[in-house]
């Protein structure tokens, strides 16, 4: 009768464990997310691009303010951001939002999908690598 | 004792029936993704191809793109009810009140609204929506494919309030890109 017990209450924690799991790994994406990033490269549908046309920096704050810093232009644009449904939202981006298909302690990489002129979709990734925050003048 | 075994016997006859009965593929999943509009019926008859593209991502968020209207792009949210209905968010055109006596701009009037579609059928291939609604606000509204407002006359204003007083069933038809 115990050994009985004791396994519904083994799978009563596994259930637990599981529906936490997917909450878990969101949170986790946000904190790594954190922080600040400088452009490094830009794909457009598999063909490396020109990134001047993007701005070089951009910060996610742990208080869900987003900040995209144009260092050529001095400019800076504030909005916010949350990660929902497995996707980034940029709130100066949408309706656009982004796929996070890489991040880590060094190492951004951002898609988004748009359309092109047929209906199709465009790709376009951007890679980042963590900065200092100190290189976004606010 | 023998109560204790029971009441096991019985919590485990539950789970078992349960699992046992068929499960609904979960529609969210599913619908996310690129559809591109193969038929879309009123009442039944096909109507002329809009060369729409419905992207459903899956932060609750849609966009269209009809190549060939004058306003390609639009978007809105989404949502799935009961694993049945597909809810969005649109923008309705209709009819001011006493169009004949308001300048052309203020002839329409615009509201943001949700619109529930009824899913009759989602796999990873292709989707199938129903709508049942005005005529006039599905050709004048951004459902998907926003058309023409024209000015309203005396000799259309009959026609333009007769389409928003006829309900019509609309039948649109997309595959997986």
């Amino acid at each position: 009768m115990k050994n009985t017990f004791s396994s519904i209450i083994a799978l009563l924690l596994l259930f637990g464990f599981y529906a936490c799991e997917e909450k878990n790994e969101a949170a986790e994406i946000e904190s790594k997310l954190a922080g600040t990033w400088q452009l490094s490269s830009a794909i457009i549908d598999g063909i490396e691009t020109d990134i001047s046309v993007y701005p070089d920096f951009i910060r996610f704050q742990t208080n869900k303010i987003f900040l995209s810093y144009n260092s050529t232009f001095n400019e800076l644009i504030r909005g916010g951001w949350s990660y929902e449904g497995a996707m980034l939202n940029i709130s100066t981006d949408l309706p656009a939002a982004y796929y996070v298909l890489r991040v880590d302690e060094n190492y951004l990489s951002l898609k988004r999908n748009d359309f092109n002129t047929d209906g199709g979709l465009i790709a376009t990734v951007r890679n980042y690598q963590r900065t200092e925050d100190s290189q976004i003048l606010e | 004792m023998n109560k204790l075994h029971f009441l096991l016997s019985l919590l485990f006859g539950i789970a078992v029936f349960t699992s046992c009965e068929k499960e609904e593929p979960d529609k969210t999943a599913l619908i996310s993704g690129l559809w591109i509009q193969e038929i879309l019926t009123e009442e039944g008859v096909e109507m002329p191809s809009q060369n729409l593209s419905l992207l459903i991502e899956s932060n609750g968020v849609y966009r269209t793109y009809a190549k060939d209207a004058a306003a390609k792009e639009h978007f809105g949210a989404w949502t799935i009810t009961d694993n049945t209905w597909l809810e969005i968010t649109t923008d309705i055109w209709r009819v001011a009140s006493n169009p004949l006596s308001q300048t052309p701009d203020n002839q329409w009037a615009k509201n943001h609204i949700l619109t529930r579609f009824t899913i009759l059928s989602v796999s990873d291939k292709r989707l199938e929506i129903r709508l049942k609604t005005y005529a006039g606000e599905q050709k004048y509204s951004t459902l998907f494919v926003e058309g023409d407002r024209p000015l309203i006359t005396e000799s259309n204003e009959e026609a333009i309030q007769r389409e928003y007083k006829t309900l019509k069933t609309y039948i649109y038809t997309f595959r997986k890109s």
